[in-house]
């Protein structure tokens, strides 16, 4: 809605006695935090351009004036911090919300770039973990009082940079709890589709940081699964989320579940789901999990894709534990058991996808879950079970399951 | 109004705190400490905030074991965040020479420096390697290049101070005449 033109408009209304004043003022209260698009647009551009001054300035540092004096240097990078400063308190004072949040996003790069020159001048270590915890740490006000999608994009992919250099040397930090919650409160008092998978990736890195932390170097594809049931409850729990940005973190979510099943057909991958000796380090996870949604069970939007993504991943997990029983009594054969029991819920799954796509007549998860399908029996078939043999017959079994399906699928819906 | 007040010092405020207390951090070993003169190694590389640098390696970066006193327990774990300190031995110059390894802090007036693992080791690998924060030394890319080549040739001194807790911070680099040996083999000072 264009807010200037029906300004205009209610004025006209007023004087031609349409409406009184105060009706007016009402009406226009009404529409008056609603950011018309254009702004928005602008908002995004102007951001972008503070990105990019942001990598010159960072540039500018990484020139190195080792020739002028520390205080000169300081001073010449300080000027941006004091200048986006000046300009986001100036645009707070006078309402100017769009302005201010793209002052406040422009000082929290700047505070970046002047705790890496002073890193630079007094040459601490290239490993400098702390510098981008430092960072992160200065813009949580920003984050917390003023949060903008831009502003959280950038405390979280420097939260993911500062907790892979600790994993690097297999370090935790109790202020790492700081962005870790802030982030978090963000993401749920703004719930949209970029918030949430950056949330997403942050919980599954804090949980992985806290592991290697430890000593568990990898705990195996249990854990990954019992995380990707985490993230799903997560994500149930968002109720402000949008309705496509949740089908499409639903979509984002079923897809890395596929891609766990696929890589689970590969030797290699059916050893990383038996997981190492720490795979009861899953188990609370995935409880915690399954008991959330369990509770949200009323509340589950698009119910039947989530549990299809659920009963995927339960079955992938116990497969895992089967495989890991089995491994352990009899030398290698989980393995296998685990590389046919993911083929069957990779399959499964699909099929299901399918079904789902064709009842609520959706194009596109029908055309991915065929190309799912099409990829499964490619990869099948370049990468053998065990022999031909065993791999034809598992063919042939999930033609005729599909045949099957689809006679089951007629005579529901065509009588 | 004046909760915004509030708001805006807070907004404007933290940034500041955060950096001035980075800052103190840095510079309170070069405040406190006292110069010293390290021998050094190097190579090239990027960092992608802070531009070129050339990293250092010195005598203690690699330490074979057998060669050293120490009181390292021969089956413990040793890893990245332990605290170790070295002891070394000053000449009239104020060049440092390694001679301890220790899990505790020294007493004054001995000369002495906090590190740590690079890697996770125990003392019966027989090889630490100890990483000390002296590593990195910022520098315009041509000056970098040509602090390399002065390297290569073991003429260069890292310039550091060390506080009386051992933390440490690199100043400069400079440029000495490597220590002649005598035919002993010992070095002369």
């Amino acid at each position: 809605m264009n807010y200037h033109k029906l300004k205009n408009e209610i004025a006209r209304w007023q004087q031609s006695g349409i409406i009184s004043a105060d009706q007016g003022n009402k009406i226009l209260a009404l529409y008056e935090h609603d950011v018309p698009i254009y702004k928005t647009m602008r908002f995004w551009l102007m951001s972008l351009a503070v990105v990019l001054l942001g990598f010159a300035l960072f540039l500018v540092i990484s020139a190195n004036w080792q020739r002028f004096h520390w205080a000169a240097q300081s001073l010449i990078v300080l000027t941006p911090l004091i200048v986006a400063q000046i300009f986001a308190v100036r645009s707070e004072l006078r309402d100017e919300r769009l302005n201010a949040d793209l002052g406040w996003f422009a000082a929290s790069i700047a505070l970046g770039a002047n705790i890496m020159l002073q890193a630079q001048i007094f040459h601490i270590s290239a490993y400098y973990p702390n510098g981008v915890l430092f960072w992160v740490i200065g813009m949580l006000p920003v984050l917390w009082w003023r949060p903008t999608t831009i502003s959280y994009l950038l405390a979280s992919a420097l939260f993911a940079t500062y907790m892979a250099m600790q994993m690097q040397y297999r370090q935790f930090s109790l202020l790492a709890f700081l962005p870790f919650i802030v982030l978090g409160r963000v993401a749920f008092v703004r719930q949209n589709a970029i918030n949430t998978l950056a949330l997403l990736i942050n919980v599954y890195l804090f949980a992985l940081m806290l592991l290697i932390y430890r000593d568990l170097r990898h705990p195996g594809m249990l854990w990954e699964l019992s995380l990707l049931a985490l993230a799903l409850a997560l994500m149930q729990r968002l109720h402000k989320l949008r309705d496509s940005n949740f089908a499409l973190l639903l979509v984002f979510v079923s897809l890395l579940l596929h891609l766990f099943a696929l890589i689970a057909t590969f030797k290699f991958g059916a050893r990383f789901l038996l997981g190492e000796p720490t795979w009861w380090t899953a188990l609370p996870v995935a409880i915690l999990a399954g008991a959330a949604l369990y509770q949200m069970r009323s509340e589950l939007r698009e119910a039947r894709l989530t549990l299809i993504t659920l009963g995927s991943l339960a079955a992938l997990f116990v497969i895992g534990l089967l495989g890991r029983a089995i491994d352990t009594a009899q030398n290698g054969e989980g393995q296998l058991v685990t590389r046919i029991g993911a083929n069957v819920v990779y399959l499964g799954s699909l099929v299901a996808l399918i079904f789902h796509a064709i009842a609520i007549r959706a194009k596109r998860l029908f055309l991915t879950s065929a190309a799912g399908l099409l990829l499964w029996t490619w990869i099948r078939y370049l990468d053998l079970f065990q022999d031909y043999l065993l791999t034809a017959l598992i063919f042939a079994l999930s033609a005729l399951a599909l045949i099957g399906l689809n006679k089951m699928w007629e005579s529901k819906y065509e009588k | 109004m004046k909760n915004k007040k509030l708001l805006i010092l807070l907004l404007a405020g933290i940034p500041w705190l955060v950096l001035i207390g980075m800052i103190v951090n840095a510079y309170l070993p070069i405040f406190t400490g006292r110069s010293y003169l390290l021998p050094v190694e190097a190579r090239d590389p990027r960092d992608f905030f802070r531009g070129n640098y050339v990293a250092l390696s010195y005598e203690f970066s690699r330490i074979e074991l057998d060669k050293i006193v120490h009181d390292l327990m021969p089956e413990k774990e040793y890893r990245f965040g332990d605290s170790l300190y070295l002891q070394f031995r000053a000449d009239r110059g104020g060049a440092l020479t390694l001679t301890k390894l220790s899990t505790e802090r020294m007493k004054s007036p001995a000369v002495f420096l906090k590190a740590t693992p690079q890697h996770s080791f125990r003392p019966a690998d027989k090889i630490v390697e100890l990483t000390a924060g002296l590593e990195s030394f910022f520098a315009p890319p041509a000056d970098a290049l040509a602090w390399e080549d002065a390297l290569r040739q073991g003429r260069v001194f890292a310039r550091v101070s060390i506080d009386h807790s051992g933390n440490a911070r690199l100043t400069g680099l400079e440029l000495r005449e490597p220590a002649k040996k005598n035919p002993n083999g010992e070095e002369d000072n």
